[in-house]
């Protein structure tokens, strides 16, 4: 398996020590080429507009786009979480969304960089429910949550860890702590989907 | 960079002869050794003037880089800060590089040392 990291702009480096600690194979994804090969995608934390930019004059966004809105697995950490909404408020005119994720975010929802801040999360997920520490940089605040995608985790009522599909985002940075966990949930997210395109093709042959 | 990688060598006795040397915590040091790189992004500022130079020390371990006159002082601001922008993202790739690197315009000049009118070592503070 192996998991791509967008890595235009932004703590891409975290994820990629995260991902490698649990043994997966990683891509660090600049290009077009890079976006093929891959069972999942890992959009990490940085800035939303900028990476917005870089998608498109990479060349990225469209293709990304595409295979997103099919069902290809996606983690999106707080600015990546910002690419998969569908609908963002207080957003630069000019950027774009992947889309996928049926939220709408708010950036900088919590304030500005000095209002970032850590705290508990209640995460309840597949029958599991535990606390993790959370760490919020000039979070992005979900507002509205639509759709079929399902809360995983709340910090005071607000939803800050949340899936849909085969899409995973986090207003949150999990690369940043020693709580391996989120991660984990992302692989066996891919792990899944993998399967279920290896059976399917079974089928047809 | 080059002491980062020579604190990860260091022993323990060591370690605090660098923290001395550095005059910082050490416990800060330790971590650095363990850990192999500094807990805060790694910025590299100071005379990028060029797509190339920002490429240069993305290739040399910056994990950012900070271009104020480089970009303010260039002939055409708007088309190098991208250029620049654009290096900085793909500093592996050499196409990219050259590609960018084309008709920017003059880049900033420094001032050369003969060039200096205000001597300090004269004026004094």
């Amino acid at each position: 398996m192996n998991i791509g990291i967008l890595a235009l702009q932004g703590a891409f480096a975290a994820h990629q020590r995260v991902l490698t600690d649990l043994g997966a194979s990683v891509t660090l994804v600049r290009g077009v080429e890079d976006v093929n090969d891959l069972d999942g995608i890992v959009l990490p934390g940085g800035e939303s507009t900028t990476m917005s930019m870089l998608l498109d004059s990479s060349g990225i966004a469209a293709p990304l786009r595409e295979r997103v809105r099919n069902g290809f697995p996606a983690f999106g950490t707080c600015a990546g979480l910002i690419l998969l909404a569908e609908k963002i408020v207080d957003g630069r005119a000019d950027q774009q969304q992947l889309g996928g994720l049926a939220i709408t975010a708010r950036r900088n929802g919590y304030g500005r960089q000095i209002d970032s801040f850590e705290a508990s999360i209640s995460v309840s997920e597949a029958g599991n429910t535990f606390a993790m520490n959370g760490v919020f940089i000039r979070a992005p605040r979900i507002e509205e949550v639509t759709g079929d995608v399902e809360v995983l985790g709340t910090v005071n009522g607000d939803a800050v860890l949340v899936r849909q599909g085969n899409i995973l985002g986090a207003t949150f940075h999990p690369e940043l702590s020693d709580d391996h966990r989120v991660h984990e949930m992302f692989l066996k997210m891919v792990s899944r989907c993998h399967n279920d395109l290896e059976q399917a093709q079974e089928v047809r042959s | 960079m080059g002491d980062i990688r020579r604190i990860g060598q260091a022993d323990s006795a060591e370690l605090f002869d660098w923290a001395k040397q550095l005059q910082a915590p050490l416990p800060l040091v330790q971590e650095l050794a363990e850990t192999g790189r500094l807990p805060v992004p790694l910025f590299c500022a100071g005379g990028i003037a060029t797509p190339a130079d920002a490429a240069l020390a993305m290739q040399l371990g910056a994990e950012a880089v900070f271009v104020g006159s480089g970009i303010f002082k260039s002939d055409e601001p708007e088309r190098r800060a991208r250029a620049i922008v654009e290096a900085t993202t793909h500093f592996q790739d050499a196409d990219v590089l050259a590609k960018v690197s084309r008709g920017l315009g003059a880049p900033m000049t420094g001032i050369g040392m003969d060039e200096i009118n205000q001597r300090y070592a004269e004026r004094g503070w």
